[in-house]
């Protein structure tokens, strides 16, 4: 991914190498949040199987930090694998990854240390991540970091996965066309417009 | 107006505070006009306001359209609280630009809607009063002197005891458990669990009737869909929409004088001045920028209310160059809110009669627990999305196996709540009571809002909001957080997790502009005559914990009638 990056920084850009860099990073960071998960399948039924990545989760997330007066996505990407990196580094781990990995150091890592590296660039001494060269100032990314993890459970948990083949849309645009499996996997039934139990309802009690 | 002046008074935003004072204004004969940033959601003259710029203006009740008001509010989260293309977000109603920027330094956000309604639009519309012992210091006026006035808004909105659902059943449970009593005063001074006073109309009479047609409902009356955060749009007309967002109320109360008008999609970037032998500075004009056009222009009137809500009414101050005061944009509060959550097993049943809690039925928070000294906590349920970004998604303590909890700590975890475990702990959102932690913050003057030196957006430079917890902060929340978690242990929780947000969130965002410090006794400013203060911005400090808008809207109140009386004699005969 050097070269890529080299590449962009010359204007010269490969625009499916930089996607499937910036959309690998952020699958392995949104399957990292909301795996797929065999043992809950096992327990509560195969719809527990499905996570992030059958709901188009990172998508969500470049399309999200897209949208910010600065786009982002790229930008975080390339935080979050100079981070991984140098996780992998002070973990004393093999972190030179061959030329055809694409560059993405941040898939190298279990789950587990993904959301540390997540954590280290989001505290206040993350700011060393950034790195130079970018067009946007450390102080336009940092703030920005920290919504990753709610932008994912906002991505996830609610309609926006529905949209189905609108979902990449103007908001406008965009019709719910299916009942996501993430709704499926809770419980909630969707919007509704009254609430009611037969026989009235049982307020609740002052004392 | 012949006498040069596009209206009497400028209101600057039409959320919360401003609504309330146009309103007030536009009673007492005084022409007024309203420039909001966002959109206007249920006017006709907008029939499609995210996508066309629509009309300039509107002033009467025959604009507005409740079928239209359906058609928007989706009860859909993503489309209507998306922090970054949301229909409520902090942005220009064309939802195909950038929100505008924020930023927080401390890992925070802001939770604020532009638009007809401000962040009303979303709120949960709980309107206790402020506990009178936060009026004791700093506050230039008494607790006594506001109780009219909160009167007043209760009476108008109106407000009155909110209707619980299961989650409140299960959460009065618990505080019963722990000793706490039920309260029925109005001004608190004990502790104590209630139901909500709430800004929501009773519950429609017909709702438990199986028979009855919710499709085609023409009733008055909340129907515990469980919408309040995702827009409130159950109702015969816009104007008797059940939760009282100033979209529903404050503003057709203002239009019906026939002397209110409200000109949303315009952004007010400066407000400019005069100057005067007997009153030396004063506001006289605002210049505007049409968001959808980029068109800029300038309105005129005797008296300027700011009322752009506790970051941009600061911003626009400092923004226009307005006298160097040590105060604007300092000494913020803003409850450094926190969530517990606990996740209960089937034996529900034996406190409920039910087996499940459903988080997204019911208002989204119906009761509470106030514990004046320390501050305040309500049980809440809302759309998983939202649900889940509160409960488990944000946290100033990364993520949850990074921390141990010790055996004193009354929650199991603490941190962002990931991977399998976040599946696991949302496939029991059916059984998932959570509770949102008000704790009364003291006012700081370091903490606040400031402009970014450099970065501006078309509005011009954008705020930096920094905020810093001090120890005896950091002990009264942690205290609060503590008998909120125990809260849910005794009701029979399984499992508690707390989130630690970052203290700098901004959901109860207060006094930066403060009483007695900007402002004199009457809300106007010190430096700046004819420039009057109407929003949270201008609350004097944290209230000690409660929810802010309905003093802000008391406040408000009495600020407009300190206006006529001072500006408009003629106008304050009854």
């Amino acid at each position: 991914m050097k070269k890529n990056i080299q590449n962009l920084n010359n204007g010269f850009l490969d625009k499916n190498v930089v996607y499937d860099y910036v959309v690998n990073t952020f699958r392995a960071y949104a399957d990292a949040m909301i795996p797929q998960s065999p043992n809950l399948a096992k327990q509560y039924g195969k719809i527990q199987f499905y996570g992030a990545l059958e709901s188009y989760t990172a998508e969500y997330l470049i399309m999200s930090l897209d949208s910010y007066p600065t786009p982002f996505a790229i930008a975080a990407a390339e935080i979050l694998n100079l981070a991984a990196k140098q996780y992998l580094m002070d973990k004393g781990e093999d972190w030179d990854l061959p030329d055809d990995s694409g560059g993405v150091y941040f898939l190298k890592l279990t789950p587990e240390d993904r959301l540390k590296t997540i954590d280290r660039i989001t505290s206040t001494d993350g700011i060393i991540y950034i790195p130079a060269g970018l067009l946007m100032k450390p102080g336009d990314i940092a703030p920005v970091l920290p919504a990753l993890n709610r932008l994912t459970m906002m991505g996830y948990y609610s309609e926006w996965s529905g949209y189905g083949s609108t979902r990449f849309m103007s908001p406008n645009l965009r019709v719910l066309e299916y009942i996501p499996i993430s709704w499926k996997q809770i419980g909630y039934p969707g919007p509704f417009l009254g609430y009611r139990i037969p026989g009235g309802y049982k307020f609740a009690q002052k004392q | 107006m012949d006498n040069g002046f596009d209206a009497d008074v400028i209101v600057i935003g039409a959320g919360g505070g401003g609504a309330v004072a146009a309103k007030e204004l536009g009673e007492k004969g005084l022409k007024v006009l309203i420039l909001e940033a966002g959109p206007w959601y249920g006017n006709s003259k907008w029939p499609e306001p995210n996508a066309n710029a629509g009309a300039e203006e509107s002033s009467s009740n025959d604009d507005l359209d409740i079928g239209l008001l359906k058609r928007i509010f989706t009860d859909l989260e993503d489309d209507m609280n998306d922090a970054i293309t949301g229909k409520f977000r902090w942005g220009p109603a064309d939802r195909n630009l950038s929100p505008w920027l924020r930023i927080n330094e401390k890992g925070g956000f802001v939770w604020q809607s532009a638009g007809v309604g401000g962040t009303t639009q979303l709120y949960f519309a709980n309107c206790p009063r402020a506990y009178p012992s936060a009026f004791e210091s700093d506050w230039p006026i008494d607790y006594e002197e506001m109780i009219p006035y909160y009167e007043k808004v209760e009476g108008t909105l109106p407000v009155r005891e909110a209707t619980g659902t299961s989650k409140e059943n299960l959460f009065f449970y618990g505080a019963k458990q722990m000793g706490f009593h039920y309260i029925s005063e109005t001004n608190l001074t004990e502790p104590g669990y209630r139901l909500q006073p709430n800004g929501i109309l009773g519950i429609n009479p017909m709702l438990s009737n199986p028979d009855f047609d919710l499709e085609n409902n023409q009733a008055v009356g909340c129907t515990l869909r469980g919408h309040c955060v995702n827009g409130c749009c159950i109702g015969p007309n816009v104007g008797s929409v059940a939760k009282r967002s100033t979209l529903v109320s404050y503003i057709p109360y203002a239009l019906a004088t026939g002397n209110v008008e409200v000109m949303p999609n315009s952004f007010v970037t400066a407000i400019n001045t005069g100057e005067n032998k007997e009153e030396g500075l004063y506001a006289a004009s605002v210049t505007i920028r049409n968001t959808w056009t980029g068109e800029v222009s300038e309105r005129k009137a005797k008296v300027i209310v700011l009322s752009a809500g506790a970051i941009e009414s600061p911003r626009l101050w400092l923004n226009s160059n307005l006298p160097e005061n040590k105060w604007v944009g300092r000494g913020m509060t803003t409850h450094m809110i926190d969530c517990v959550s606990g996740i209960f097993e089937e034996d529900l049943m034996k406190v409920l009669g039910m087996s499940d809690v459903k988080p997204y039925v019911g208002q989204n928070s119906a009761a509470r627990l106030d514990y004046p000294g320390l501050g305040a906590f309500e049980p809440f349920g809302t759309s998983p999305g939202i649900y889940a970004t509160m409960i488990y998604g944000t946290s100033q303590k990364g993520y949850y196996f990074q921390n141990q909890t010790t055996e004193e700590e009354p929650w199991d975890r603490e941190g962002i709540i990931a991977g399998e475990l976040l599946k696991e702990f949302m496939r029991n959102y059916q059984r998932t009571l959570s509770i949102v932690v008000f704790s009364d913050d003291d006012v700081n003057q370091k903490n606040g809002v400031t402009l970014d030196p450099e970065r501006k957006d078309e509005n011009g430079y954008i705020p930096i909001i920094s905020y810093e917890i001090s120890e005896a902060d950091r002990e009264r929340r942690d205290q609060l957080v503590g008998l909120a978690a125990e809260l849910l242990k005794k009701a029979g929780a399984k499992t508690v997790s707390r989130a630690n947000w970052p203290p700098d969130v901004c959901a109860h965002i207060m006094s930066t502009m403060r009483i007695g410090f900007v402002t004199d006794s009457n809300c106007e400013a010190l430096q700046v005559k004819r420039l009057f203060i109407a929003d949270n911005s201008v609350l004097c400090n944290g209230l000690g914990g409660p929810n802010p808008t309905l003093t802000t809207q008391a406040l408000a109140t009495r600020t407009a009638q300190k206006i006529a009386e001072k500006y408009f004699p003629a106008n304050t005969a009854t």
